[in-house]
C-alpha cells in the first residue's frame, strides 16, 4: 500500500512537470507573440503567476468551494447511523488513520464524490438519492470507491491536473480572444528584420492555442480514468464484494434525474460523470470516466476480490494490457470475495432510506407524531390544516 | 598507514549506518503493528460495552432462551479475563460465536425483531463486527510485513540483536467464522 | 411538497419503514420513485398501459412536469398519475383499489408492500 502511493506521487509530480512545461510554453508564446520578440519570459511570468494563484486558491479552499458548489451537509452519526458506520468500516477496511468527514447533498440523483487534499482533512459526499436507492451493501462498494481516492491520493492528483489544465484552458482562451480583437504586434509593427522568426512565432503561438488546451484536458482525463479503475479494484479488496459495487454502479447509471450543482471542473470526481447522460457515455479520449458498463462488467467477472483479480478480469473485458499500477498487483493479498445478504437487501434500503428523510426533515423544520397505532406523521412547516389524520387508525392529532 | 584505517573505519560507519537503518525500520514496523492493533482494540471494546444493552433488551423477549444469553455472558466475562493478547483473540473469538447463535435464535421472535432498539442495536453490532473484520484484515497484513522483517536476512540479525519478536496474528477459528452473524437488517 | 390535485402542502406517514404523502384534503396519496422500486421491486414492476381519460392533467409534485396517466395493477383497472421520473399519484381510494386488485387475481407482493397496504390502506369488503 506504501510503495503504491509513493508511485502515485511520482506519477503525480510527473504530471505536474509536464503539464506545466506546457503552461509555461504556452505562456511564453504568447509573450513573444502580443509583446514581441523578447517578451517571452514576461508571458511566462504572467502565466506562473495565473498557474500558482489557482493552485493556491484550490489546495486551501477547493475542497470547501466543492462541497458548497454541491450544497453538501456536515453529518454525524446520530443523523445517519449507517452511513456513518459504512464510512468508519471502509476508513478501517483502507487503514486511513482518520474517518473523513461525511456530508450529504439533498438531490435525487445518486452519486457520490471524496474531497479534501490529505487523507487526514478528507470527507466523503454522498446524495440523498443515492441513500435512498442503495442497500448497505451498494453504499458499502460506493463508499469504498470514495474512500480509495482518498486512500491512494487521487483528490491531490486531480486537483493539480485540475488547475493545471484550467489555467492553460484560460490563457488560451485569453490568447485567442485578444487576437481575435487586437492581433499581435508582430504583425502590425514589426515590419523591419526578423520577418520570418515572427511568423514561426506566430504560428507557433495560434497553434499552442489551439492545441494546448486539448492536449492539457487529454492528459487530465486520460490520468482520472485511470485513477477511476483503481478506485473501482481498490473498492473490490476493502470490502471484498465486487458485487456490491458492480449493482450500485448499475443503478446509479440507470437513474433518469441529473444531479445539479455541478460543473465542468468538479465532474471528475464523482463515481460516475455527472454531466453525461447514462449509456451515452462512450470509451474516448474526452471522458473523464471509463464506460459504466464496461466497469460493471469487469466487477461482475472478478474471480476473487483483490486487485490481480481485478487486472485479470480488465483484460478480459477489454482486451487491453492491463490498467493497474504494478505497485498495486505486487502487493495484492488474493483476498477472497465474501456472500453478499441478497435477502436482507430491501430491509436495509428502506432503513436507509427512511434515516435519510428523517434527516432531511428534521434540517426542514417537520414535526414528528409518533401515533399510538405505529405509524410516524410527518408534518412540514407550511401545513396549513389544523389537524392531521392517521390513515390506519382514524385517530386525528391535533396541530395547535 | 593511515589510509587503510580510514577504509576500515569508513566500513564500520557504513555497518553501523546500515544496521541502524534496519533497527529503525523495524521500530517503525513495530508502531505501525500497535497502531493496527488500536484499531482492532477500539472495536473490541465497543462491542464488550455494547453486549449489557442487548442483553437488557431482548431478556423479556428471549425469556426461553436461557442457554443462549448464559453463553454470551459467559463469553464476554471471558474476554474481561484475559489477559495476554493470543489469549484474548481465542476468547473474543468465542464471543463472536456466541452473539452469532444469539441473532440466529432472534429470527424466530417477530416482535423482538421489530422493536426499534433491538434494530438500532443490531446494526451496532453488526456494523461493529465488520470493523472488527477489516481492521483485523488491516492488522494481519501489517503483522505480516513486521515478522516477514523480523524472520528474514538480514532483519532477523538486528531483530535478534535487540529483541524483536514476531506478532501474533489476529485468526478466526472455524466456529467462529461460520458462526459469524451476517449483515441483516429486519 | 403540494397535492398536484388540491396545490396544499401534504405531510408524510410511514409505517413499518415504509413512507408515503397524504393530502389532507382529498386523501390522495403520492408514491415516491423510490419508494415504490422498494416496495414493489425492479424485477417484477406491475402491469401498466397508458390510459385514455378525461380526468384533468396533474403537475408532477415534486419536478412540475405533467403526469402521465395510467392504468395499473394486474386488471389494469386502476387509473394513475406517473412521472416517469419522481413517482406515482394516487387518488382517494385507488390504493385501496390496486390492493383489492392484487388480492383477487392472487398476485404475490413484497411481504412489506403487504404489510403497509394492509395495515394503512386496508381493503374492507368481501371479494
Amino acid at each position: 500500500m506504501w510503495e503504491q502511493i509513493a508511485a502515485n506521487r511520482r506519477k503525480s509530480f510527473l504530471l505536474v512537470v509536464g503539464a506545466a512545461l506546457l503552461l509555461m510554453a504556452l505562456g511564453w508564446f504568447l509573450g513573444e507573440y502580443f509583446g514581441g520578440r523578447g517578451f517571452g519570459p514576461f508571458g511566462l511570468g504572467i502565466a506562473a503567476v495565473v498557474w500558482f494563484v489557482m493552485t493556491l486558491f484550490a489546495y486551501y479552499q477547493g475542497d470547501q468551494v466543492m462541497l458548497s458548489i454541491a450544497g453538501a451537509k456536515k453529518v454525524d452519526k446520530a443523523d445517519l447511523p449507517i452511513l456513518f458506520n459504512v464510512v468508519e468500516e471502509m476508513t478501517l477496511a483502507a487503514g486511513l488513520s482518520r474517518m473523513p468527514a461525511v456530508y450529504v447533498i439533498d438531490d435525487p440523483a445518486p452519486n457520490a464524490f471524496a474531497a479534501g487534499r490529505r487523507p487526514e482533512n478528507a470527507a466523503v459526499a454522498v446524495t440523498s438519492g443515492l441513500l435512498r436507492q442503495l442497500n448497505r451493501d451498494e453504499l458499502q462498494g460506493v463508499v469504498a470507491h470514495e474512500m480509495a481516492h482518498i486512500r491512494n491520493r487521487d483528490i491531490q492528483l486531480m486537483l493539480f491536473a485540475g488547475v493545471l489544465a484550467g489555467a492553460i484552458v484560460i490563457l488560451a482562451e485569453v490568447g485567442l480572444r485578444g487576437m481575435w480583437f487586437g492581433g499581435g504586434r508582430s504583425r502590425s509593427r514589426r515590419s523591419s528584420g526578423g520577418q520570418d522568426g515572427s511568423a514561426i512565432v506566430a504560428i507557433l503561438a495560434i497553434a499552442l492555442m489551439i492545441l494546448a488546451p486539448i492536449l492539457a484536458q487529454l492528459i487530465y482525463f486520460a490520468v482520472s480514468r485511470k485513477r477511476e479503475y483503481l478506485a473501482d479494484a481498490s473498492a473490490a479488496t476493502f470490502t471484498r464484494y465486487p458485487e456490491g459495487l458492480a449493482s450500485a454502479l448499475d443503478k446509479i447509471a440507470r437513474a433518469p434525474q441529473q444531479l445539479g450543482g455541478v460543473t465542468q471542473a468538479t465532474a471528475p470526481m464523482y463515481i460516475i460523470n455527472p454531466l453525461k447522460r447514462a449509456g451515452k457515455a462512450a470509451a474516448n479520449a474526452t471522458s473523464t470516466h471509463p464506460p459504466i458498463d464496461e466497469r460493471i462488467r469487469i466487477l461482475r467477472s472478478m474471480a476473487g476480490a483483490g486487485f490481480a483479480a481485478y487486472e485479470e478480469s480488465y483484460r478480459q473485458a477489454t482486451g487491453k494490457q492491463g490498467v493497474l499500477p504494478g505497485s498495486a498487483l505486487k502487493e495484492d493479498e488474493a483476498r477472497a470475495p465474501r456472500s453478499g445478504e441478497p435477502e436482507a437487501r430491501d430491509a436495509s434500503r428502506r432503513t436507509i432510506a427512511r434515516q435519510v428523510d428523517d434527516f432531511f426533515y428534521r434540517q426542514g423544520g417537520y414535526r414528528r407524531i409518533e401515533c399510538a397505532c405505529g405509524t410516524v406523521l410527518k408534518i412540514p412547516p407550511d401545513f396549513r390544516a389544523p389537524r392531521a389524520g392517521c390513515p390506519r387508525c382514524g385517530a386525528v392529532h391535533e396541530l395547535g | 598507514m593511515m589510509f587503510p584505517l580510514l577504509i576500515v573505519l569508513g566500513l564500520i560507519v557504513l555497518l553501523v549506518a546500515w544496521g541502524v537503518g534496519i533497527y529503525n525500520s523495524l521500530v517503525g514496523l513495530r508502531n505501525r503493528v500497535k497502531e493496527a492493533w488500536a484499531q482492532v482494540d477500539v472495536q473490541l471494546k465497543r462491542r464488550f460495552d455494547l453486549i449489557p444493552n442487548l442483553m437488557e433488551t431482548v431478556k423479556g423477549y428471549m425469556s426461553h432462551e436461557r442457554e443462549t444469553l448464559e453463553a454470551v455472558t459467559q463469553a464476554r466475562a471471558a474476554v474481561g479475563g484475559a489477559g495476554s493478547i493470543p489469549e484474548r483473540i481465542q476468547a473474543e473469538g468465542g464471543l463472536t460465536a456466541a452473539l452469532g447463535r444469539l441473532f440466529a435464535v432472534s429470527e424466530s421472535y417477530p416482535d423482538l425483531k421489530a422493536s426499534q432498539n433491538f434494530m438500532a442495536l443490531q446494526e451496532e453490532l453488526t456494523s461493529t463486527e465488520n470493523k472488527i473484520g477489516f481492521a483485523r484484515q488491516f492488522y494481519n497484513e501489517t503483522v505480516m510485513n513486521m515478522n516477514n522483517k523480523v524472520q528474514m536476512f538480514p532483519g532477523n540479525i538486528v531483530a535478534g540483536m535487540f529483541n524483536f519478536k514476531n506478532e501474533a496474528f489476529f485468526e478466526v477459528t472455524e466456529e467462529a467464522q461460520r458462526e459469524a452473524p451476517k449483515v441483516k437488517f429486519d | 411538497m403540494k397535492c398536484p390535485a388540491c396545490r396544499v402542502p401534504m405531510y408524510a406517514v410511514e409505517f413499518k419503514q415504509v413512507e408515503v404523502d397524504l393530502c389532507p384534503d382529498c386523501g390522495g396519496v403520492w408514491f415516491d420513485r423510490g419508494e415504490l422500486s422498494l416496495l414493489l421491486g425492479v424485477e417484477r414492476p406491475l402491469e401498466t398501459e397508458p390510459a385514455a381519460t378525461d380526468e384533468d392533467a396533474r403537475p408532477c409534485p415534486l419536478c412540475d412536469k405533467t403526469m402521465d396517466k395510467l392504468n395499473i395493477g394486474p386488471s389494469l383497472r386502476v387509473l394513475v398519475d406517473r412521472c416517469p421520473d419522481c413517482g406515482m399519484w394516487f387518488d382517494r381510494r385507488e390504493v385501496e383499489d390496486l390492493g383489492r386488485d392484487l388480492r383477487d387475481n392472487e398476485v404475490g407482493i413484497d411481504p412489506a408492500l403487504a404489510e403497509f397496504l394492509n395495515g394503512v390502506f386496508p381493503v374492507k369488503g368481501d371479494r
